[in-house]
């Protein structure tokens, strides 16, 4: 029996729960859920095993593992280049390291130190052979550092704002959040006077070719998390800086002809996402993201911007979403699998860290 | 008087608690009642309110006060550890809004008892429709009996107690006795606690009433110990079920620690207190959450 056989219903949403409270004498296990699976066959990301090691681990979507890799430290963004069968992995902030790995075994191919005076800030990018990797010095001036697969570094491009986050690739774009934040170690220093922002990058020259703000009374929300789906539409997620209960709306969007913008909701929506979203994908009919301080995933209709469908699920964060399925991992030792409409819960050996990716 | 009277309830319900009372309890059985409490003090609650209403005689006012008092501590204490109900109900900013730097809590309630524009509280602001909206006008701004802000006062009151009586029928789940969800439960709580007091002497630099819940009712203390009176009672559940010594020892060095006896309360005591919750926040990641093999969730707490 796979653990998919094993799979509980675990279906409270916003919409039923209410008429699930009336129903109350009916055990909340009601029976199986419909099996929801991706075409991927395998999810790629860094977490703690039961030994409590750091590893970069691949399960297959019955939730075997097909490896376990220890890493030196906890890492943060992921991402693979399926062409090459490359994965790239890179510490989280203030990171010393990147490590370029096998995405098929797990192999160490490549560690990259960063360089004297940087700290890698958590995510990285394959862009044309290379490694584009989110830095900033000292000051938490941004940079994209550029480094050749096996880890040499070749270029250090200087980003017109602080804290980048953040970076993806976008048709011929690289695009960077930039969340404004000057940090020293994990402590924050400029919250009263940060000024995130997002750029767009020419993917061939590396030459600025757009830079967006929110209006200024939104300088408090920290653009750190980015999407884009097949039409090249863009989609971020905010972590407010202020107090949570006062948070303004967490998405903002962005297309090829129109600015970047909030979208719009009633003021107590946001509420239960607690002013912090660690994860977003973007489909040409969705807006996804997880809030692990709000242990939900939200998802909206992403040409009217109506919030659809939450899930309540404990520490959720890592995400990612094939076609409209979406996969999400948990820092409590589970992972998910879910649609517009419903979500099943598989037991996981590891406890999954802040993103990961399907490949 | 105040004080002294705060400090007997809360030694009260610091020793009242027994590790060998709780041998044989459940965790449905450790938590329900404290929801039942919540729900009969609520239910009190509007009674009281509605003859306040109609009547005019000011003893309503008291004895509803009375009823606040007992439901925000048995909820606040409910609310810290009863995390997946509350998540999946999607309620818990409209049963308890906090923090309220901004007096959103007085200013929306305020306009929500004059007005007549709602239909349905779908649409009314979370903070006029939780415990903080209901102290508001209880305390700081009673309405006049037989007025129209007296029955959108009750209207809150009633919506309240749909709220939690909702959060009551959501069944538990086997879940829910796991070791893992309790110790999980119990971080939860104590971190709660902690954000209170951090926010009451703002990281240690100045003194900041609106911090702590309760500060209208001038309860802040009554609530804080009861949250952490029910903390000291799950630390109990959790050592009756594991026979390591070790482990047991732990449990009760925590349960020690969390003991609110630094009265008379005050902005240095409140930063000792803090210091005390911030041990018992160590022992439960880096001691106790290991030596029974439980994860405490980290993408909440830790993200970037």
């Amino acid at each position: 029996m796979s653990p998919w056989d094993l799979i509980t219903l675990m279906a409270i949403n916003r919409r039923d729960f209410l008429t699930f409270s009336a129903l109350a004498s009916i055990p909340l296990l009601m029976g199986h859920v419909s099996q929801i699976k991706p075409n991927a066959n395998k999810i790629i990301g860094t977490g703690i095993n039961q030994n409590n090691q750091r590893v970069l681990a691949a399960i297959d979507l019955q939730g075997n593992s097909l490896f376990k890799t220890p890493i030196p430290d906890r890492c943060h963004g992921v991402t693979v280049q399926h062409s090459d069968n490359l994965g790239l992995v890179v510490a989280r902030r203030p990171g010393k390291f990147a490590i370029v790995f096998n995405s098929l075994t797990g192999e160490l191919i490549a560690d990259i130190p960063a360089p004297d005076g940087f700290i890698f800030y958590g995510h990285g990018v394959f862009s044309n052979g290379h490694l584009l990797i989110t830095a900033g010095n000292s000051h938490s001036d941004g940079y994209l550092l550029v480094f050749s697969i096996n880890g040499k570094l070749i270029k250090k491009l200087s980003l017109p704002g602080l804290g980048p986050h953040e970076v993806i690739a976008n048709k011929d774009e690289i695009v960077v959040a930039l969340g404004g934040i000057h940090t020293q170690g994990r402590e924050k220093l400029n919250i009263g006077s940060m000024k995130p922002s997002l750029i767009g990058i020419d993917a061939q020259d590396l030459s600025l070719k757009w830079q967006e703000r929110l209006p200024a009374e939104f300088n408090q929300l920290s653009i750190r998390h980015l999407a884009a789906n097949s039409k090249g539409d863009i989609a971020v997620a905010c972590q407010y800086q202020g107090e949570a209960i006062e948070s303004p709306a967490l998405i903002a969007l962005k297309s090829k002809n129109s600015p970047l913008q909030l979208i719009n909701l009633g003021d107590d929506q946001w509420l239960g996402f607690k002013g912090y979203l660690g994860s977003i994908r973007l489909t040409d009919k969705h807006i996804i993201a997880t809030s692990p301080r709000g242990h939900q995933i939200g998802i909206w209709n992403h040409q009217t911007h109506e919030l659809i469908n939450q899930f309540a699920v404990k520490d959720v964060c890592a995400l990612d979403v094939q076609g409209d399925v979406i996969v999400a991992g948990t820092g409590s030792g589970s992972w998910i699998t879910a649609s517009t409409h419903q979500i099943a819960h598989v037991k996981s050996d590891l406890v999954w860290d802040n993103h990961w990716t399907l490949g | 008087m105040y004080r002294q009277k705060l400090l007997i309830l809360i030694l009260m319900l610091m020793f009242a608690v027994s590790v060998n009372s709780f041998a044989a309890e459940t965790w449905s059985s450790f938590i329900e009642p404290e929801l039942k409490v919540s729900l009969n003090a609520g239910s009190a609650l509007q009674q009281y309110w509605n003859q306040y209403c109609e009547t005019g005689d000011g003893q309503f006012i008291t004895q509803s006060q009375e009823q606040w008092v007992t439901l925000a501590s048995h909820w606040i204490a409910f609310q810290s550890l009863a995390s997946r109900r509350l998540d999946e109900s999607f309620l818990s900013f409209k049963l308890w809004f906090w923090p309220d730097k901004k007096n959103l809590i007085g200013k929306k309630t305020q306009q929500f008892l004059a007005s007549n524009e709602y239909d349905s509280f779908q649409a009314v602001p979370a903070p006029a429709q939780g415990l903080g909206a209901i102290e508001y006008f209880l305390y700081e701004a009673p309405p006049n009996s037989n007025s129209f802000e007296c029955r959108n006062a009750l209207a809150i009151v009633n919506n309240f107690n749909q709220n939690i009586l909702n959060i009551s029928s959501a069944a538990l789940t086997p879940a829910d006795e796991d070791l893992s969800f309790q110790v999980n439960a119990l971080a939860n709580l104590v971190a709660n606690a902690d954000k209170r007091v951090s926010s009451y002497h703002r990281e240690e630099k100045a003194e900041n009433k609106y911090g702590m819940d309760g500060w209208r009712s001038l309860s802040q203390q009554q609530l804080l110990a009861a949250q952490l009176a029910l903390g000291s009672k799950l630390t109990n559940m959790i050592a009756n079920h594991h026979s390591s010594a070790n482990t047991k020892n732990l449990l009760t060095q925590i349960t020690k620690t969390m003991q609110v006896n630094q009265a008379p309360w005050s902005f240095e005591n409140s930063i000792k207190l803090s210091h005390q919750i911030h041990k018992v926040q160590e022992s439960l990641s880096k001691e106790l959450a290991p030596s029974l093999n439980v994860t405490l969730g980290f993408n909440n707490s830790d993200g970037d």
